[in-house]
């Protein structure tokens, strides 16, 4: 038995604890684990991704690092689907399981590869119901551990209580993760796992020498942020209302991204940037900044 | 009869551009400095320390005088210097600077920033042992920090060297092959407080050697870029440490080219190494730096008793030169390391790369012998190479020689009478 699990999240949505929380429970249960996260600069929003590896064969343990074979990928973000740097599918193993938090459907999805079985939840729907607030970690760990179907509810439970502790979540608002973990659990069923494949990798290449300036770590082509369009990173999405807005510019300067605009017509947000975290909000005097979930604006 | 021999040793093998340039006693110091104002630097970030600070007050001497137009600068500390030193450079201004030990240590998180941004500033390097203890005398222990920085790694013997070496390293470090900066290193007190004839040449001399610095793509504020940017993607990370690599690699011919040039322009000649009696010997003494000179006397002496022995100089540190060292030490007896420079749990720095260099030869010397010398300014008499020389006759036909420490009957007395004092006994 190996389960190789794959979390995909964004900085900011737990996908690490996730990852831990489902460890912490298979090590409950008397499995071997090892859990993972990888992270680049730290903000809020970045795609992050964290692993968890289960045995009940300790030799099959002796690795380290990456997954690139999971029979179990969780996705906390449905807007990573379509990014070609994460690339959130890749590897996953024939029959293996996806689940995704959105409140979309996804078809598209099992069109595209119709050997996989597709789970999808709205986490933030249930979160914002059961915790009240944004909090994906407990959902998303639950929810591993029954894909796994492999691990009790008493040992979830045991994990998410252990893993919030160890983070200063405790309380009334551990109390509501628990009641949200539970909610997550029974939600989903598990369907058996593949046991991974190896993966072969391509031929081993000769670098040779290369004329700078190609080969200085340097960036020339300036401007070129708003290529990626960071505007799929927002959970909330801040709107002005112009008639409240007194032209007074503090939004423009306090954005940290830099795509507040100031027009002939007053002040305007570009979209395709915006990370929605709602600094402009937070700073605007007369409070002409509003915001919605972002599911509720498209 | 030496000094006619010496004079034709000397005798370019071309016809010589250069007008005879008198020679000056200068210390390794003030020559350093001269290097500097001859290849017109633009920019030096400076901060003082012993036994380096003669460089920077020489420097800001001539420039207080008019004689010399640069920008000096004192900064508060040498992380903040070499910060100085490596971005200037990339927005196209050429600059020198120096520092000793423990500021090269300070400054260390930022050398390998500097071969990042592959910035080709020449820093020179005036060793000097590295503290607890402290100590003002010299080895290599500071120099050889720096080996996987990324710069390229130079090492001087003499005054007249140390010129030369810092002319050749600003010519190999903005040639677009190599494109990295370099470290030239000399000894405190033992090249930088001794003064020597030195060959100071005439600008224009100079000029025809070390055409100007252009940065390709300086840095402007009129023309942004981001350098030395944050690589999250692993591989892409390994690929630009690999291209320093290769990069660095080119030095090694980029520097002989340099050296022809050089003997065309000054009628001195150089090579990544210099071999010293050692084509024909049996045993060979591996060393470098100001101590080289003191090896290649006790060479000398040895030969004329009929002992078959020669020495190797290390100019050329990083690159290393491999093919050179190991054409010169195949087929050698027995081969001795003197590291200047001790790695504790190990023992000489040298005498791995050395060993590694040879290892896969089929003309391998039988022994490297691993010899620690001159730690700490420590001196090396004679007697001591001699016997080093002896353990390599000893080994000649094999076995495992541990690291053995130079250190003299005499000297251990000292050393316990001084450990008495210090507990008061
Ligand atoms: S939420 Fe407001 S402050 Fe934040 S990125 Fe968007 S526009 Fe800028
Ligand atoms: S901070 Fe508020 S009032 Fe000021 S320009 Fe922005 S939206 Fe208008």
């Amino acid at each position: 038995m190996l389960i190789y699990a794959r979390f995909h999240g964004r900085g900011g949505q737990g996908i690490k604890t996730a990852s831990r929380i489902l460890g912490n429970a298979a090590h409950l249960e008397g499995y071997f684990t090892q859990d993972f996260p990888v992270y680049g600069a730290e903000r809020r929003g970045a795609p992050i991704v964290a692993f968890t590896k289960i045995t009940d064969e300790p030799s099959t343990m002796f690795d380290r690092g990456y997954i690139l074979n999971p029979n179990l990928i969780l996705i906390a973000d449905d807007s990573l689907l379509d990014d070609p740097i994460v690339n959130p599918l890749a590897g996953l193993q024939s029959n293996g399981t996806v689940f995704i938090n959105t409140s979309k459907s996804i078809d598209r999805l099992t069109r595209d590869r119709c050997d996989i079985r597709l789970v999808t939840e709205d986490l933030i729907d249930l979160s914002l119901k059961y915790v009240g607030r944004t909090i994906l970690s407990t959902g998303l760990g639950s929810i591993a551990a029954k894909l796994t179907g492999i691990i009790r509810w008493s040992s979830v439970e045991e994990g998410v209580k252990e893993e919030l502790l160890e983070i200063g979540i405790k309380g009334e608002i551990l109390e509501k993760n628990i009641i949200f973990a539970k909610v997550c659990f029974e939600r989903v069923y598990p369907s058996p796992l593949p046991i991974p494949k190896i993966v072969k990798s391509s031929k081993i290449v000769t670098i040779s020498w290369l004329p700078p300036p190609i080969t200085i770590p340097e960036v020339r082509n300036i401007g070129n942020t708003e290529i990626r369009k960071t505007g799929n990173w927002r959970i909330f999405k801040p709107i002005i209302n112009l008639e409240k807005c007194n032209r007074c510019g503090l939004c423009v300067v306090y954005c940290p991204e830099g795509v507040v605009v100031m027009n002939s017509e007053g002040p305007e947000i570009k979209y395709d940037n915006c990370k929605g975290c709602l600094i402009c909000f937070n700073e605007c005097p007369v409070k002409a900044i509003g915001y919605l979930r972002e599911v509720e604006t498209s | 009869m030496m000094r006619s021999k010496l004079i034709a040793e000397l005798r370019p093998r071309r016809e010589v551009v250069s007008t005879i340039t008198k020679s000056k006693m200068l210390t390794g110091n003030v020559t350093a400095a001269w290097a500097a104002r001859l290849a017109e630097v633009d920019y030096i970030p400076a901060f003082p320390i012993t036994p380096q600070t003669e460089i920077i007050e020489k420097l800001s001497e001539w420039i207080a005088l008019g004689e010399f137009k640069a920008k000096l600068t004192i900064v508060d500390s040498e992380h903040s210097m070499l910060a100085a030193a490596g971005t200037a450079s990339l927005t196209g201004a050429r600059v020198f600077t120096a520092t000793s030990s423990q500021g090269l240590l300070y400054g260390f998180e930022m050398l390998y920033n500097i071969a990042g941004w592959r910035a080709p500033i020449v820093l020179v390097n005036v060793s000097r042992a590295v503290a607890a203890p402290i100590s003002l005398e010299p080895d290599h222990n500071d120099f050889l920090s720096t080996r996987d920085s990324g710069f390229i790694l130079l090492q001087a013997e003499t005054c007249q060297e140390v010129l030369d070496l810092i002319l050749l390293a600003y010519r190999v470090s903005e040639d677009n092959r190599v494109l990295l900066p370099s470290l030239v290193n000399m000894d405190g007190f033992h090249t930088s407080f001794t003064r020597e004839p030195v060959k100071i040449p005439e600008i224009e001399e100079v000029r025809r050697f070390l055409p100007k610095y252009t940065q390709q793509l300086p840095f402007r504020a009129s023309k942004p870029s981001a350098k030395g940017v944050a690589v999250l993607r692993p591989p892409l990370y390994s690929f630009y440490k690999y291209q320093m690599h290769l990069s660095s690699i080119n030095a090694i011919n980029v520097f002989k080219e340099a050296c022809e040039k050089f003997e065309e322009c000054f009628a001195r000649r150089y090579d990544v190494i210099e071999k010293y009696m050692l084509d024909d010997s049996k045993y060979a003494i591996v060393m470098m730096g100001s101590y080289a000179s003191i090896g290649k006397k006790a060479v000398r002496i040895l030969r004329e008793e009929g002992v078959s022995v020669g020495l190797l100089k290390l100019r050329m540190i990083r690159p290393l030169p491999s093919k050179d060292i190991r054409k010169a030490l195949e087929g050698k007896k027995a081969v001795a390391v003197i590291d200047q420079n001790i790695s504790p749990g190990l023992g000489g720095i040298l005498y791995s790369d050395i060993s590694s260099i040879l290892y896969n030869s089929d003309n391998k010397p039988k022994v490297i012998l691993p010899v620690i010398g001159g730690v700490g300014g420590k001196t090396i008499t004679l007697d001591e190479i001699r016997y080093v020389v002896e353990l390599l006759e000893k080994y000649a036909n094999g076995g495992e020689p541990e690291p053995i420490l130079l250190l003299r009957e005499d000297e251990l007395r000292e050393v316990e009478s001084l450990l008495r004092i210090g507990v008061g006994e």
